[in-house]
């Protein structure tokens, strides 16, 4: 048997390189995202001794992104995932192995040795194709990775904004709940003079107690988001007890992006629509040649050598190939080619919905902005106001401190408002912040 | 001998070359030998003679008017003042009264108590057409009688007198049987609604008034009187309040009321009091001696007619209250808080001086007094009755004879009385 070793080893050289593939740190990187950390490491306690320093005495909301790339145990799978789709490429760029078979029959009149060498050729024609659509399958990859490093950089930007706002609420609340105690404690006293009856001091009494219940849904509600921020950054233990006191900032005097370059920029920037691209050139890819592939089916060349019983040797080449006589690929072109329309259809609607989305998410910024400022601007001045001519009319013995508690229990009625407000605003800019960093919403969510 | 009337149609002869017309100051009537009103913080109504008849010029207009310093508001009245200027006349003058409209709506003017022609009373469609706005009506008839009255608007009288249209007529008698008292002085009450903060009077108000005045001024504006002691002193009372009656009652003297607006009492009919009840629409005159020196309190005596823009209502009663906690809590969220009225309110008055209260308004009571704040407000004001007087200038506070003030009691006293503090 000879077996020509050079032609494999030629072959199997030959399909190695498509070229160097997508770095997922450079399509980060293009759209702002903070790198991933050099340190990362498998390490529990090296990764644990980072979190930490992360942390530090408080929480921002930078470092709270930075966490979550290096403890977020759905983002290091969905990293491990992408070196799956790397080992893939690699793969593709490979021959197949070579086949040997033997034989020994043995005779009466001696032993017969049967050997075949084969090798694989069709692969080696369609290398290069299968090359590209294994990097363009790879490429779709890292813009998949890419999409749920982004948006989960978006989620825990907004999971923070969520325990600012909490936060903020809860100790307006607090605030509340103690002008509310005045008033009852007002009341009481008034009540032990002698001065109010039963019903108006019960009625006080409700008032109270009834002030205590928005307190504690929000005080459940603050646990609740906290626990969320957790789950992002991977985090249990003595590591939740992190400190987080900056708060919700007031709007810019200007959206750092116009209008009419929102759609633009989400376009550009989007992950999604690279991924749909990379699968729609796929499936081009894949409706070429599947009809040849089809058509040729498994064509293999090599030797075969075979050692008659008698000792004498006969050898020469050998070529196995699949007949077309039933299948002529047509059924597969015809897949191909309505999987490949679907995939153009699909990019089509992505595009459409990727446009309207950043639109959309443009417009509730803006309202949100125009909500919140107008509470800061106009009706929390007022209310204010409201006090201080409500205790002038005090000090004229005109009202009383039931009265001046009243009017200070809606004044900070609307600072809770106002902070709704700004938590809706600054939420609505992370879910801008989405589509302008290349994720987006899934439409269903933007009803939420 | 001088007729009197030729002395007077003299006297405003002269006035008429030298005073300015219609609106001057009192100080330009002449002396007259059938007396002169004292109407304190205001004045009366110079007239002239145009062949033998007295005129007088009354200008209905909207002004600001000062209760008291810190409050001011947009009223109605006569040439500028509220109450209008004071008209005095002698019985048997024939008056002619112009009356000018400046008001935005038809307006007349009443003349209360006087007897006259029907066409002249001044009943807006009853005895004449209302005098439009801008225009000029004129009013005249003879005084036939002598007292004291009012005059007043009788159109849309709610809003206007509620406003402030309104004065006093006095009418001098012809001839009596003695000289006029030394000290003569009217009054006209009123009631008013002004919120505080606000600048204008409320006329709709019907039950719930807050500043309540003499001659236009609530107590610490009011002028006192002034008498030397021996001094007749008369005090015409005119109440044109809208609903409440008044009590007015005077300190340190007994007096008789000598007149209503329907005319003299006789002496053997006339009512020894302290305290002269005058109803709404009617006058009262009180007279009597000053014969016992000091500063003495001259108020009406309903209780919250002495008192400034009060709140009625809104504001709960806290007397009995234990505040000191409270308002400790209550200046972590209100810093400049107190409770007021846990104790009384009767140091509200000092309270505002370093308290911030709404625009345009005055503490609920409180003056200058010689021992201290005055906790009163309102109807208001002191008779000052001095030995020796070089005029009628106010002359400050009483100096009280040593041992005729009222202080503390000494340990000695109370021992020897056998007065053991806290022990009834």
């Amino acid at each position: 048997m000879r077996v020509s070793i050079g032609l494999v080893l030629t072959l199997a050289a030959a399909g190695c390189s498509a070229g160097r593939p997508l770095e997922l740190s450079e399509v980060l990187e293009e759209r702002g995202v903070t790198p991933l950390p050099q340190a990362a490491t498998d390490e529990l306690e090296a990764r644990l001794g980072q979190v930490r320093a992360l942390l530090g005495d408080e929480l921002s909301e930078e470092s709270a992104v930075r966490i979550a790339l290096l403890n977020n145990a759905h983002l290091r799978a969905e990293l491990e995932r992408l070196g799956v789709a790397r080992a893939e490429l690699r793969q593709a760029g490979l021959l197949a192995n070579p086949t040997v078979e033997g034989a020994l029959r043995f005779g009466s009149s001696g032993t017969n040795i049967e050997l075949d060498l084969v090798q694989n050729v069709l692969g080696l024609l369609f290398l290069p194709q299968r090359l590209q659509m294994a990097d363009s399958a790879y490429r779709a990859a890292v813009y998949a990775t890419a999409q749920e490093l982004v948006a989960t950089v978006g989620e825990v930007r907004r999971a923070f904004i969520a325990v600012q706002g909490v936060q903020m609420r809860r100790e307006v609340l607090e605030r509340g709940l103690e002008v509310a105690k005045l008033g009852y404690d007002f009341s009481r006293e008034l009540y032990r003079a002698g001065n109010i009856t039963e019903l108006q001091h019960t009625a006080a009494r409700l008032r109270y107690e009834e002030a205590k219940l928005l307190p504690a849904r929000v005080a459940s509600e603050e646990r609740a988001s906290r626990e969320r921020l957790n789950r992002l950054l991977g985090l249990w233990g003595p590591l939740t007890e992190w400190k987080l006191s900056a708060p919700l900032a007031v709007p810019p005097v200007e959206e750092p992006i116009a209008t009419e370059q929102v759609e633009r920029r989400a376009i550009e920037r989007s992950l999604a629509l690279r991924e749909a691209a990379e699968n729609t050139l796929l499936r081009t890819l894949e409706r070429e040649s599947a009809r040849r592939l089809t058509l040729f089916g498994d064509a293999s060349l090599g030797g075969s050598a075979e050692r008659e019983t008698d000792g004498e040797w006969l050898g020469g080449p050998a070529l196995a190939l699949a007949l077309p006589l039933f299948d002529f690929g047509g059924a597969e072109a015809a897949r191909a080619a309505a999987a490949l329309r679907a995939e153009e259809h699909e990019l089509t609607r992505l595009a459409v919905d990727i446009r309207s989305g950043a639109r959309a998410a443009r417009e509730r910024v803006l309202s949100a902005r125009e909500l919140a400022l107008f509470y800061r601007d106009v009706l929390l001045p007022l209310r204010k106001k409201l006090v201080a001519e409500t205790e002038r009319e005090v000090n004229a013995m005109l009202l009383g401190a039931d009265a001046l508690i009243a009017t200070k229990e809606s004044e900070l009625s609307a600072e809770l408002e106002y902070l709704t407000a700004l938590e809706g605003y600054w939420l609505a800019r992370a879910e801008l912040q989405l589509f302008l960093d290349g994720a987006s919403l899934p439409l269903s969510s933007e009803a939420k | 001998m001088w007729d009197f009337r030729i002395v007077i149609a003299l006297c405003a002869l002269a006035f008429a070359f030298t005073a300015p017309s219609g609106i001057a100051a009192a100080e330009a009537n002449a002396e007259s030998e059938h007396g002169r009103v004292i109407t304190p913080n205001g004045v009366s109504l110079p007239w002239r003679v145009i062949e033998g008849v007295k005129v007088f010029h009354l200008v209905v207009n909207e002004f600001e008017h000062e209760f008291a310093p810190g409050l001011k508001a947009k009223v109605w009245g006569y040439n500028g003042r509220t109450p209008g200027p004071t008209i005095e006349a002698v019985e048997g003058d024939r008056v002619r009264v112009y009356v000018t409209n400046r008001l935005p709506e038809p307006t007349s003017v009443h003349w209360h108590g006087i007897l006259l022609p029907s066409g002249m009373d001044g009943v807006s469609g009853l005895s004449q057409a209302p005098i439009p706005p801008g225009k000029t009506f004129a009013y005249e008839f003879t005084l036939r009688q002598h007292g004291t009255f009012m005059y007043h608007s009788h159109f849309d009288e709610m809003v206007q007198i509620g406003v402030g249209t309104s004065g006093i007529f006095v009418i001098h008698p012809k001839t009596s049987s003695g000289a006029p008292p030394e000290r003569d002085f009217a009054f006209i009450l009123n009631e008013w609604r002004i919120d505080p903060g606000t600048a204008r009077p409320n006329p709709g108000e019907m039950t719930d008034f807050n500043i309540l005045t003499l001659n236009g001024k609530v107590f610490p504006a009011t002028e006192p009187l002034v008498a030397k002691l021996g001094d007749r002193v008369r005090i015409r009372v005119a109440n044109i309040s809208a609903t409440d009656h008044h009590p007015i009652h005077l300190h340190g003297y007994r007096f008789k009321i000598t007149e209503t607006d329907g005319g003299p009492i006789p002496p053997e009919a006339q009512w020894p009091e302290t305290t002269v009840l005058v109803p709404v629409g009617s006058t009262r005159t009180v007279e009597f001696v000053a014969d016992n020196p000091g500063d003495w309190a001259l108020h009406c005596h309903m209780v919250h007619h002495t008192m400034n823009q009060m709140g009625h209502g809104e504001m709960p009663n806290v007397l009995g209250m234990r505040n000191s906690d409270f308002d400790r809590r209550m200046r972590k969220v209100f810093p400049g808080y107190a409770t007021m009225g846990a104790e009384g309110m009767g140091s509200h008055g000092e309270h505002v001086q370093h308290l911030a209260i709404p625009a345009n308004s005055i503490p609920m009571m409180g003056g200058p007094g010689p021992f201290g704040h005055i906790e009163m407000g309102g109807m208001f004001t002191v008779l000052k009755v001095r030995e020796n007087l070089n005029s009628y200038a106010d002359p400050g506070w009483y100096d009280n004879p040593a041992g005729t003030v009222a202080r503390e009691a000494t340990a000695a006293e109370l021992q020897r009385d056998g007065i053991v503090e806290g022990k009834d």
